[in-house]
């Protein structure tokens, strides 16, 4: 287990001295010097947007709730297409026109606002420190049952690795070790879908087991309620649209033509990598009711329990592997995005020029990275309470502003800046609310949710009201990436 | 706040032109994404305002789920792609075929152990991964790929 843990961290350094040689500007830092072809697109797209919570947290919860968490991943029958409709492709026209290198600098291109560009950089940093704190967390987690090492030093370890990689090769490094990662995701994930099956005798056996000792387990609800799976649905879906770290690498694509097969190949990927999701869940329950296992202590356990129980320790060391690679390939991303909301958004927002910023983005990605160690290595409360909003918050700023405001034109800079903010202050009022209990939401209504509602509504509502502005804030190349 | 007081308006742009090419389908879309939006709010509100949650409220959500995202993929349809048949069908088909399954599970009766099997899965789960899952998983990368119109192509 150990060697090949090493093994796995010598690949992820090989890689980083490699991407630093080839790193020379802020375009290669930031954007990977638009050289980017269709299966590293897909594959680093795959690997970006699935985190730990793949591979830990979801069979977890499969295993508390039952079939009702798959309404996480359902929407990843559409999402894939969606992304690159909605999204990739009118992402990728605006770097034909313009020097874009974030997405707070296509909003502020899209609406011909700093206002647009300062708001969504705030929202963008916020989300990924507190983001970036719980992947650090769950890194250290898998370190310290892999290495044995105690917690903070396991998740100090875990941190600089990211950081060396991230710091010297910037998103160039991120890319090639998210190919790597990614394509390690998919062939454990695949691997260990099979060993659940055959542990448990096959569909249908295990079916009947659930049937027999747990009817609600295998209700297409779980033990939810169809409002709150559904509101799981709402969140995982329309919200992929306004993941940052995600759409980020749309502008890194070397030909527009190659979208052609991105959902095909991204939906390849993802399909095989959220086998384990379902897979494990499922099989431990079973196990857990026929006895062969005893309940678990913590959800947490399902995948480590049944890896210890169920397949080669090789494949376990992979799985867990692939456990660190999805953990790494997100905090990566989201030290790209935060570095360049640090170098270029935030000072172009002020009406400042950006000045080094291969340099500056580099000591941004030191600053950041310390930050969100300093949150992680707080008590578990802290983190888990910053933790539940990074979703939320990208989801309820970004997601009518990108998503709908690149493909309506009747989306006005006071509609996209009013969403913005909303989006902003209801998710950390809310959450905040709920955090503490001076609010208890009703069953199946998520803070989360409500706060991208809440978002959408004003945006549509603020748009309406100031239509008469929505021609003068659209230049004629920007006519041109929406009509693409 | 002091962002807002340092931010200022962004120079104005040399030349703009404000034609209004909306194809319908992105009408459509548009119309889709915000009544689901709508339909979202008004499930919550019903939550608010009934504990426990009615049944109003899944329906709501079940309905507003693909109006939101195929809505969603209607409003960036532009160009030639606006025109094609086998987009603007497939579309039809897999926002259907995610309303259906949804509805489905909620019409179909609960599980129990004497639930007949259906490949191995109970006949609620099936319907949910033919419906919501495999249908959109294979015919919408399909028809994006069918329909794709390259930017550099574009009208």
């Amino acid at each position: 287990m150990l060697s090949i843990a090493l093994l796995y961290f010598a690949v992820v350094a090989g890689i980083g001295i490699y991407s630093a040689r080839r790193t020379r500007t802020a375009r290669d830092f930031f954007v990977a010097g638009r050289g980017v072809g269709l299966v590293t697109l897909a594959i680093a797209a795959m690997a970006t947007t699935l985190s730990g919570f793949t591979f830990i947290g979801g069979p977890g919860l499969i295993y508390r709730v039952g079939l009702g968490a798959m309404f996480i991943i359902l929407p990843a029958a559409l999402t894939n297409t969606m992304g690159a409709a909605v999204l990739a492709r009118r992402l990728r026209a605006l770097v034909d026109k313009r020097e874009v290198f974030t997405i707070p600098e296509a909003l502020a291109a899209r609406y011909r606002s700093r206002a647009v560009q300062g708001w969504s950089a705030v929202a963008i940093l916020l989300a990924v420190v507190s983001y970036m704190a719980t992947n650090l967390l769950a890194l250290g987690l898998v370190l310290e049952s892999t290495l044995g090492l105690s917690l903070a030093p396991a998740i100090c370890v875990g941190a600089l690795v990211v950081l060396a990689y991230s710091a010297s090769g910037g998103i160039l490094a991120g890319l090639y070790t998210d190919v790597f990662q990614g394509l390690l995701m998919a062939v454990a994930s695949t691997a260990v879908f099979g060993y659940a099956l055959a542990s448990g005798g096959g569909m249908a056996s295990m079916s009947r087991t659930l049937l027999s000792e747990a009817p609600g387990f295998l209700s297409p609800w779980g033990s939810l309620s169809p409002l709150a799976a559904l509101s799981f649905f709402f969140v995982f879906g329309i919200g992929t649209l306004g993941q940052p770290h995600v759409a980020h690498k749309y502008f890194m694509l070397r030909d527009a033509s190659q979208l052609r097969w991105f959902p095909t190949v991204l939906t390849l990927a993802m399909t095989l990598t959220l086998l384990l999701f379902v897979g494990v869940g499922v099989a431990v329950k079973v196990q857990v009711l026929r006895g062969v296992m005893p309940p678990l202590s913590h959800p947490d356990e399902a995948t480590p329990a049944f890896l210890r129980a169920f397949t080669p320790g090789p494949l376990a060391a992979l799985v867990l592997s692939a456990v660190t690679a999805a953990i790494m390939s997100t905090v990566n991303s989201f030290l790209s995005i935060g570095a360049a909301a640090c170098t270029r958004d935030l000072p172009r927002a002020f009406g400042m020029t950006p000045r080094d910023e291969l340099r500056r983005g580099r000591a941004w990605t030191v600053v950041l990275t310390l930050l969100s160690l300093l949150v992680a290595l707080r008590s578990d409360t802290l983190v888990a309470f910053i933790g539940i909003f990074g979703w939320g918050l990208f989801a309820s700023t970004l997601v009518p502003a990108l998503a709908i405001g690149f493909n309506w034109p009747g989306a006005t800079p006071a509609a996209a800046l009013a969403s913005i903010v909303t989006g902003l202050v209801a998710t950390l009022s809310v959450e905040s609310l709920a955090y503490l209990g001076w609010f208890r939401f009703p069953s199946g209504v998520t803070a989360t949710a409500l706060a991208l509602v809440l978002s959408l509504l004003v945006f549509f509502v603020v748009s309406w009201f100031t239509r008469e502005t929505a021609a003068d804030a659209l230049d004629a190349d920007l006519r041109a990436v929406m009509d693409a | 706040m002091a962002l807002s007081c340092g931010m200022t308006a962004h120079p104005p742009s040399a030349s703009r032109d404000v034609r209004p090419g909306f194809p319908p389908i992105a009408r459509l879309g548009l119309a889709l994404v915000i009544g689901g939006t709508v339909m979202v709010a008004l499930a919550y509100a019903l939550a608010f305002a009934a504990e426990p949650w009615p049944a109003r409220s899944a329906w709501l959500m079940s309905a507003a789920q693909p109006a939101i995202m195929v809505g969603a993929m209607a409003l960036s349809t532009r160009g030639r792609s606006a025109r094609d048949r086998r987009w603007v069908l497939t579309l039809v088909v897999v926002a259907l075929s995610v309303l259906s399954g949804l509805l489905a599970v909620l019409l179909m009766p609960a599980e129990q152990a004497t639930t007949q099997l259906r490949l191995g899965l109970p006949p609620r789960v099936l319907v949910l991964l033919v419906l919501v899952v495999a249908v959109p998983t294979v015919a919408l990368p399909w028809a994006y790929a069918k329909t794709f119109v390259a930017v550099a192509d574009g009208e």
